[in-house]
């Protein structure tokens, strides 16, 4: 069953086309992470889904529902944490989140719910006094209330330490695990790596890629690469091409060039070069990191990156 | 069972609660109200507490509407510009249920510091004349009051208008100009084209009376003068429930039109 379900879904601010003919689908019990570079249309898409924002042409539809009608249905099962949203300065941890229990109708208890974000300490504090990170953790909390069976959180990890940044991975996958689905927005692709199924990439309002992270990995990237040096690769290519989690080797002068599905069959790749003989002399792991994925799906052009998930229609209409 | 737009109220007045605006208030409306109700008591030889109350109404009048506008006008566009609404309009609150709840919130923090004040100074009151008119007092009270919350009303119908603080803010001070400053002339000028002369205000026609009542704070005036009992004998335009529409016209009337130009805002 899809959550969130958008078609054609388009925004034009004035000259500025901000979401451009999205097509976006996240199914029930899924953690989507939602990337794309800063002013690639994330928070607008984001003001959509929830109303906040009247799409030019399209729909947007959560729960089944078109947004902006049903706030009580809808809105009530979504927890939210937003970009560029202050807090009230005068106004305590506590006052906040009783101001979000209440007008969900729920029996949450503040201080359990800050305990889950690591700010009990700061339960009394006005938020006036917190640092980027308190105020980002203190609106983690408020989007739990209530148990949402939707999380949409746009870049989460703004102000966040790695520490922090950590911690709300894991309660983002301890969110998942209760039930959850969790729609997210990151501009930084590392961040995702860990806990999406699948990611959705957003380059000037257009999805230019969705898929899995080993998926865009290695449709952006070509994957990671082994490189061993060896005294005779020939002797020892057609044993690696025949190992498990291979996908291709070439022979460069004295270097394999061994490209992998992925990272962990390294090992394995490792000992087909050693049990075939050769003497080997030098290697080396070029692990494609996302970010270079990233990079690739959203800075090159369709040129340079034809082998990005980019439809022949998309690329000629860009 | 939750009332939305009770909680939005509470919250706007929780925050307001801490401003030292609202505290500055209070203590206004309180030194206001006792220095007031003392001068009579201080230049004449047969005072009445009366006599403080006619001299508060010409301050209260200049005053209350600022304070109304001033206290509304960030209401709706503030919380636009901290982005602080878009965690409001994440939960499941509708917008006109935001506009209203901060409508009462920001009354609050105007009407609260007025009855604050004054009943602060009711005991000195007494001990300055011997006894307190309460009907006059009260009536007073809630002239000013109910002031207060039509400018207020005139104010958030404003912030939930506009995108910017800016548009807010000269659109507030314009609207005070109009009615502190303008309103009066319209009649007059017309009064004089059609007559070649000044107006004599004990026996100015009807329609003249009628012009100037529609301004927010003379239907205010008028509308609370019907607790006394209605005029009756007044052409029907001059009666105090009709200016009591006026005044439910003047509450209403901007938070609708505030309403239905924030429904249709793209908050991003």
């Amino acid at each position: 069953m899809a959550v969130i379900e958008t078609r054609g879904l388009t925004k034009r601010f004035g000259d500025v086309l901000a979401v451009d003919e999205l097509d976006l689908t996240v199914r029930a019990g899924e953690v989507y992470g939602f990337l794309g570079p800063n002013g690639a249309g994330k928070t607008t898409t984001i003001g959509l889904l929830l109303g906040l924002v009247r799409p030019t042409a399209g729909s947007a539809r959560v729960f089944g529902a078109e947004v902006g009608t049903e706030v009580r249905s809808v809105r009530g099962r979504i927890g939210v944490l937003p970009a560029h949203a202050e807090l009230y300065d005068r106004l305590t941890a506590r006052k906040h989140l009783q101001f979000v229990i209440q007008v969900k109708d729920a029996d949450d208890d503040p201080a359990a719910l800050l305990e889950r974000v690591g700010l009990e300490d700061a339960i009394d504090r006005s938020a006036g006094e917190f640092s980027t990170g308190m105020a980002q953790r203190l609106k983690l909390a408020m989007a739990l209330v209530d148990e949402p069976d939707l999380l949409i959180l746009d870049e989460p990890t703004t102000g966040l330490d790695p520490n922090g940044a950590r911690q709300m991975r894991e309660l983002i996958r301890r969110e998942n695990d209760r039930g959850a689905t969790v729609f997210f927005s990151s501009h930084i692709m590392g961040q995702v790596e860990a806990i999406c199924d699948r990611v959705g990439v957003l380059d000037g309002g257009r999805l230019v890629a969705e898929d899995t992270v080993a998926g865009i990995r290695a449709s952006a990237t070509g994957g990671p690469e082994l490189s061993v040096t060896v005294d005779d690769p020939d002797g020892a290519a057609d044993r690696v091409r025949a190992t498990e989690g291979v996908a291709s080797v070439a022979v460069d002068g004295e270097t394999l060039r061994i490209a992998l599905t992925t990272v962990e069959d390294k090992g394995r790749a490792m000992n087909a070069v050693a049990e075939s003989g050769v003497g080997i002399r030098d290697f080396d792991l070029r692990e494609e990191t996302l970010e270079d994925a990233f990079a690739d799906l959203t800075d090159a052009g369709p040129d340079e990156s034809p082998e990005a998930t980019v439809s022949d229609e998309e690329v000629s209409a860009r | 069972m939750t009332t939305y737009w009770f909680e939005v109220a509470r919250k706007d007045f929780a925050d307001a609660v801490r401003s030292r605006l609202f505290w500055a208030l209070s203590v206004l409306m309180l030194a206001l109200a006792a220095g007031g109700m003392y001068v009579p008591r201080a230049i004449d030889d047969q005072p009445a507490a009366t006599d403080g109350l006619d001299l508060l109404s010409e301050a209260m009048l200049l005053l209350v509407p600022v304070i109304g506008l001033f206290v509304g006008y960030m209401a709706v566009v503030g919380e636009r510009r901290t982005g602080s609404i878009r965690m409001v309009l994440s939960l499941p609150l509708k917008r006109s249920e935001v506009i209203l709840g901060k409508y009462l919130g920001r009354t609050a923090v105007v009407v609260v510091p007025i009855v604050l004040g004054f009943a602060l100074a009711a005991p000195l009151v007494v001990a300055l004349y011997g006894s307190l008119p309460v009907a006059d007092y009260a009536g007073f009270v809630t002239r000013v009051a109910l002031t207060g919350a039509v400018f207020v009303a005139i104010a958030v119908g404003i912030s939930g208008s506009v995108a910017a603080r800016g548009t807010a803010l000269g659109l507030v001070v314009g609207t005070y100009v109009l009615f502190e400053f303008f309103w009066g002339l319209v009649p007059l000028g017309v009064y004089v084209l059609l007559n070649g002369e000044l107006v004599d205000p004990t026996a100015a026609p009807t329609w003249y009376d009628a012009v100037l009542r529609i301004q927010p704070s003379n239907a205010v005036d008028a509308a609370v003068g019907g607790l006394d009992g209605i005029s009756t004998a007044r052409p029907l335009v001059l009666q105090e429930w009709t200016a009591a529409i006026l005044v439910v016209l003047w509450l209403a009337g901007p938070l609708a039109i505030g309403y239905r130009r924030f429904v249709r805002a793209d908050i991003s």
